[in-house]
């Protein structure tokens, strides 16, 4: 079945045209979702809502863009909303990162992790870290954009971000440590 | 400085086809969660589907022109059943007069049948001009 034919199929909510959009998709939504959430009960929890989301406002969809894309972006919102931003917001003033970080300046310190590694090292930093991080790093969001998707200013997102990196840079500067 | 173009790029292009086994249970939930909001659902998928509208739309069609010629004959048969009884009220009345005429029967007789056929106007009696046409005829 072609992509619109799916499209159209979830439109009149046939079942077997839902089933096969989340089999296609399901399993790279996760791996975005887990990157997003702290625990894997959260990944899952933010998945269902977001397919659930998906089905809801097919009909809204506008073949502009990617349909992937779409259903991503349904993703990474609700693992925003999820990870609200009162909470957020205790975790930015709450953490202070002035002290000196072990900047890791050669590839090989890291490209040893696999993606596993990475992801466990990920889902250890703070919910705002985590998130700014995410949204800049791997989805390729700006920081305008980013202040904007989570109501902070753009100088907010900028330095989010740099403590974010140097966090995750520690870690696996750590992980190094404890393996020799 | 620290270079994070290349931290950047490395974690983006581990995580790009980063894909998990999805559980089973996901999907069951998702089916569960959308069934609590079937009647919605269903009536959404009743009216978008083109086969349904198109049999609601030949039902609507069918049943106006149906209403449309039961309206229209009941109607006529109306504008026939008083052209009826004024025709019938008509040859009751020369019936009458010609009866009058027979049996030279007085006036008041005539008065009587026709009064009660209109109404009462003192300022415009017409009984009067009949009656005098009748007792014209009568005479």
């Amino acid at each position: 079945m072609t992509e619109d034919e799916l499209i159209k199929g979830c439109t009149r909510e046939d079942a077997t045209c839902q089933k096969e959009v989340f089999q296609r998709y399901a399993s790279r939504m996760l791996g975005v979702s887990q990157r997003y959430a702290r625990t894997t009960e959260d990944a899952e929890d933010i998945l269902q809502d977001a397919f659930i989301k998906v089905f809801d406002k097919i009909g809204q969809f506008k073949s502009e863009g990617s349909f992937e894309g779409w259903i991503r972006k349904i993703v990474v919102n609700t693992a925003l909303k999820k990870y609200s931003l009162s909470r957020y917001s205790k975790e930015l003033t709450g953490l202070d990162m002035t002290e000196n970080v072990h900047s890791i300046e050669v590839p090989a310190a890291y490209s040893h992790l696999t993606e596993k590694d990475l992801l466990a090292l990920i889902k250890k930093l703070p919910d705002g870290y985590r998130l700014i991080f995410n949204l800049y790093v791997i989805e390729g969001y700006q920081h305008d954009e980013i202040a904007e998707m989570l109501s902070i200013q753009p100088g907010t997102s900028r330095s989010q971000l740099v403590k974010a990196r140097n966090l995750l840079q520690k870690q696996i500067l750590q992980l190094q440590k404890v393996a020799v | 400085m620290i270079n994070n173009s290349p931290f950047d790029n490395h974690i983006k292009g581990e995580f790009e086809h980063y894909s998990p086994d999805v559980p089973d249970h996901i999907w069951q939930n998702i089916m569960a969660k959308r069934d609590k909001r079937k009647p919605a659902g269903f009536w959404f998928n009743f009216f978008t589907n083109r086969l349904n509208l198109s049999i609601i739309g030949v039902l609507i069609i069918t049943g106006g022109i149906l209403l449309f010629q039961n309206i229209s004959n009941t109607t006529v048969g109306n504008e026939l059943n008083k052209h009826d009884e004024t025709a019938n009220t008509s040859k009751i009345l020369i019936a009458k007069v010609n009866s009058n005429n027979i049996t030279d029967q007085p006036n008041v007789s005539t008065n009587n049948i026709i009064s009660t056929n209109t109404t009462a106007d003192p300022s415009n009696p017409p009984v009067n001009n009949n009656t005098s046409a009748i007792n014209k005829n009568s005479s």
